[in-house]
């Protein structure tokens, strides 16, 4: 933790997670006791090798896992109580996922606005004209009509993360969010992430990307066997790593 | 939540239900008498009951040829009356006998110079065979219970019973086939032994008109077999469907059907995906409240239930058993007779379209801040409904042939409309083949506009 106190980013602490423990059918360990803290504004990356419980603690941030033991504060709300209004907080925390899951059956303007129409009471126009903004953004304006169906992969994942934009979260969580796309199209996802940290959302990421990490990351974490191993700042982790695995992981990704 | 809570909500349900059954039996079913009649009139009324039945078989007047006495009559509770009625067929000799002589004079003349000699060698022939059938038909006597209902909107009604219309008729129409089927019969000519042919159809057609004078003998007889034949089916047309607007029933049946396969459709679909989110929830919300698993449990035991006994027998119950008493009408009865039964198929198939959505369309949906229900709402069942549409279309049409098992409560729906011209005609090739034709006619119409429903989904899916 103490690498936690030393940065220097300033903010509350928005997420605080102590010893959070997940197991499947008391054999399989995918959390093995991990804490962890997100301040505001503050860009996270998880990295480390398959397996080693990064999506699964992202996920258990918005409790779409159900950990096993340990706690969850989200805005100073412990989520894991069972007196917690999920619905309220997960519209406080944006998800961004690996498959898109973009709505097939509605078009990309329909998939934005119907969260902060049915949730936040926006009328249709007030949606719109919000989501419209932001598709412009994302130079997506004139696919705002569109089927999930009609877009390439990057497009769709764009309109993925200003889906999560419309219900303005407080923070957007990353679940490998170019792991599906093709090559050619990682580059227009993550240049969309990049602006978004530079606009100063707090974000959670768990990616491959070693570029992107240690060019928008504040502080890295390297999980492995369902433990943090290691967390710093880019360079304390991809350049002069302590642990033993961290090297290893750096070494082979860095190869690659 | 505790098993033993689960229980005790559930016995409460029970209990309820048990209990809001009873009142409504009580309140509206039990305890109403009929108003009190005399013997003769109930004499009268089965008689003209039968009559009005008799119209349309080939004889007429029936208490002409039959006596109705009636013993004893017996107050319900359903403002019905049971009658315990002798019919006896006393009457049946004296008519054909009246007849006889006429037929005999009249027709064997007929039959060509020929005849005249041997005229009283058939006569005796066909006395000693008349005889032997019309002791027969004399025969039957038997006691039945009839039912008369003391209905608000037709007065006194006597329930007409087909199987015992028919059992009184056999006895004449057989002496009619026996008699109008001597074909030929031996005489002696110039010391030898001849053996004679008369037209059968001659004697046949003589012995009905004598009995039945609405029966038309001036049809002509085309002699080759092809005209013969193309005359029958004509008349077989003309009696089966034209006469008395036979048609008209056909259609009305055929619009009950539509009605009742639709109807029942809806519900199905209702109690379907009901169904089928209670037990998804079930299965795969990982904390859930009391309510879900009482409701949980009453979907087991309907699924079980429904899919594990014949649709016959849940109709016969469901109307005999739990609405005639409470008097909700057949028709109302069979639309949720199939719309639970329906419910239950409809229920698998949604399920397994819910369960055919990405998992990750509902993580998608409740990371946006969409309760359970709402995602549901918005997101997986809009999916899921286009993913089962055909095989709920599918169902329609299943369904649709499956409501002529509706015929089991007497509700007039198609098949029962084609019953009911066979029962009436006599002949049952035309009007059955018409309502299979029927029946087949909509369903490969409607598994054809299916089959171009999914390949237009498959399409629009990419």
């Amino acid at each position: 933790m103490s690498t936690v106190e030393n940065r220097t980013q300033k903010g509350e602490v928005i997420i605080k997670v102590t010893d959070l423990k997940k197991s499947y059918k008391e054999t399989i360990h995918a959390l093995r006791g991990v804490s962890l803290e997100v301040k505001k504004g503050e860009v996270v990356v998880i990295i480390g090798p398959s397996g080693s419980g990064k999506s699964t603690i992202l996920r258990s941030l918005n409790l779409l896992e159900i950990p096993t033991s340990g706690k969850i504060y989200f805005e100073g709300e412990d989520i894991t109580s069972h007196k917690a209004d999920l619905n309220r907080i997960r519209q406080k925390m944006g998800m961004v996922f690996q498959q898109f899951n973009l709505f097939p059956h509605m078009t990309v303007l329909k998939n934005m606005t119907i969260a902060p129409r049915k949730l936040l009471k926006l009328t249709k126009e007030e949606a719109e004209t919000k989501a419209i903004k932001l598709l412009e953004k994302v130079g997506l304006a004139d696919r705002a009509d569109a089927y999930p169906s009609q877009l390439s992969g990057g497009q769709k994942q764009r309109v993925a993360i200003v889906r999560a934009l419309c219900m303005e979260p407080d923070v957007m969580l990353f679940d490998e969010p170019t792991s599906a796309l093709d090559p050619e199209m990682v580059g227009e996802v993550l240049e969309v992430m990049k602006r978004l940290a530079k606009d100063g959302m707090t974000m959670v990421v768990v990616t491959h990307e070693m570029g992107f990490a240690r060019e928008v990351a504040d502080r890295i974490i390297f999980m492995s066997d369902g433990l943090i191993v290691e967390e710093g700042s880019p360079e304390e982790i991809f350049d002069r790593p302590k642990n033993d695995r961290t090297r290893e992981f750096c070494r082979r990704v860095s190869s690659q | 939540m505790s098993k033993k809570k689960v229980i005790i909500i559930a016995a409460a349900a029970v209990l309820l239900i048990a209990g809001v059954l009873f009142v409504l039996f009580v309140s509206v079913g039990g305890n109403k008498k009929s108003r009190e009649i005399a013997v003769e009139e109930a004499e009268n009324l089965i008689k003209s009951t039968f009559d009005a039945a008799a119209v349309s078989k080939p004889l007429e007047a029936i208490s002409q040829k039959y006596s109705f006495k009636v013993n004893s009559l017996e107050y319900g509770n359903e403002k019905d009356i049971i009658a315990e009625c002798e019919i006896s067929s006393v009457r049946v000799a004296e008519v054909i006998r009246n007849n006889y002589s006429s037929f005999l004079s009249s027709d064997v003349k007929k039959l060509n110079g020929l005849m005249y000699k041997s005229a009283l060698d058939f006569k005796i022939e066909f006395e000693k065979k008349l005889t032997e059938l019309v002791d027969t038909a004399e025969g039957f006597s038997e006691t039945r219970n009839i039912r008369i209902y003391d209905t608000e909107d037709r007065g006194l009604v006597v329930y007409t019973d087909d199987d015992l219309v028919d059992t009184v008729y056999g006895g004449i129409i057989t002496v009619i086939d026996e008699i109008g089927g001597i074909e030929s019969y031996q005489t002696v000519e110039d010391g030898k032994t001849v053996e004679k042919k008369i037209e059968s159809t001659n004697v046949k057609k003589g012995l009905i008109q004598a009995i039945s004078p609405r029966y038309d003998p001036t049809v002509p007889d085309t002699s080759n077999a092809l005209g013969r034949w193309w005359n029958g089916v004509k008349k077989d047309f003309v009696n089966n469907f034209i006469m008395y607007d036979r048609w008209t029933t056909i259609f009305k049946g055929l619009a009950v059907t539509i009605e009742l396969t639709v109807l029942a459709l809806l519900i199905g679909i209702i109690i379907g995906f009901a169904v089928a989110f209670v037990r998804c929830t079930h299965d795969c919300r990982p904390k859930n409240g009391p309510l879900i698993s009482v409701l949980n449990a009453v979907s087991k035991v309907y699924l079980t239930v429904i899919r594990g006994t014949p649709v016959v027998v849940q109709i016969m119950i469901i109307y005999f058993v739990i609405f005639m008493p409470l008097r909700v009408n057949k028709f109302l009865s069979a639309v949720i007779c199939f719309g639970l039964n329906s419910g239950a198929y409809v229920a698998e198939i949604v399920r397994g379209g819910i369960m055919s959505v990405d998992a990750g369309q509902s993580e998608a949906g409740r990371s946006l801040g969409f309760s359970y229900a709402a995602t549901m709402t918005y997101i997986i069942f809009p999916q899921a409904f286009k993913a089962v549409l055909p095989a709920l279309a599918n169902e329609f049409v299943v369904l649709l042939k499956e409501t002529s098992i509706a015929f089991y409560i007497g509700l007039g729906d198609l098949m029962y409309a084609g019953n009911a011209i066979r029962a009436a005609t006599y002949s049952p090739f035309m009007p059955l083949v018409a309502v299979a034709l029927i029946y087949l006619v909509m369903v490969v119409g409607l598994s054809n506009l299916v089959g171009r429903l999914e390949k237009k989904l498959r399409s629009s899916d990419r």
